[in-house]
């Protein structure tokens, strides 16, 4: 795929408009609680997984590890304009 | 369902409710937990906070200290987040539960980091709102946005993009004009106002 039949992909799959549309029209508490369903479910799966592959870990740690992949992610996330 | 994010969320608002009565400490919530409210729908694992001293009489070791005995949990621990409070402004610590990441920055008067210039803007224009069910102090929309297009990274624009597009109509322009000249975000500030309406593209003409 070239580089711009790419981009015109993900622009029409991500389709941010729609997406506005859509959060302008949907409750704000409806959102929070797939939010927060999302993010407990994500954090219990990540925490029983952790604790699988490593047992001898204690909780905290696998809860500092989890953030600092989340930083790491954060910054892969933030140069993907390098990328483009 | 339980849920360790509106739980935390409860306990730092409740805390910091109080401090504003106690000790003349000024909050407000700043970041991801924003972007449903103001943008488009994501996630985010941790809270990010804005509080600012200049009012108050307390020290930022005497803040750590009244974390620390509202049961709040040292991130790594409590002297390795009072150097980085000194040193780069901002106190990571967990709720009680040791779930999650609270990232407290502490606003900077008087600085010339473009980073560190939004906290006070943000701070003297902020608002009330519910939040996760949690009335609070947060961002305005017009700072959300700024601070956004200073951080600059892609999910920033985008978050600011999602903002934009959403309440252009209530937005006040000539504060964010004025501001974003302050802090050197012009150009970005000119393309959202361009009517551009998808973040990859905002990213390609900022290149």
């Amino acid at each position: 795929m070239s580089p711009k039949t790419e981009r015109t992909f993900r622009k029409k799959v991500r389709d941010f408009k729609g997406h506005i549309q859509m959060m302008e029209k949907t409750p704000l508490k409806d959102v929070e609680n797939m939010f927060l369903e999302i993010h407990e479910n994500a954090l219990q799966d990540h925490i029983t997984t952790e604790r699988k592959r490593n047992p001898q870990k204690s909780r905290k740690e696998i809860i500092i590890e989890m953030y600092q992949l989340h930083d790491k992610l954060k910054g892969k996330r933030n140069s993907h304009a390098k990328s483009l | 369902m339980q849920s360790h994010y509106k739980d935390a969320l409860i306990q730092i608002i409740t805390f910091l409710e109080r401090l504003e009565e106690t000790h003349k400490i000024k909050y407000h919530l700043v970041g991801g937990i924003l972007v449903n409210l103001y943008s488009d729908f994501r996630t985010t694992r941790d809270i990010d906070l804005a509080i600012s001293f200049k009012e108050s009489s307390i020290s930022t070791n005497d803040y750590i200290e009244l974390l620390k005995q509202n049961n709040f949990k040292a991130y790594q621990d409590w002297e390795s987040a009072k150097t980085l409070a000194k040193e780069i402004s901002m106190i990571q610590f967990l709720d009680t539960s040791e779930t999650i990441r609270f990232d407290n920055h502490i606003v900077v008067y008087s600085t010339p980091n473009k980073y560190k210039k939004i906290g006070p803007l943000s701070m003297k224009r902020r608002v009330r709102a519910t939040v996760f069910g949690v009335e609070c102090w947060v961002s305005s929309k017009e700072d959300f946005i700024l601070s956004k297009l200073v951080y600059g990274g892609w999910q920033d624009y985008r978050d600011a993009l999602g903002c934009w597009m959403r309440f252009k109509e209530e937005l006040d322009i000539p504060y964010l004009k004025e501001k974003s000249k302050l802090l050197n975000i012009e150009k970005e500030y000119t393309l959202l106002e361009s009517g551009i309406e998808d973040p990859d593209e905002f990213f390609e003409r900022l290149a």
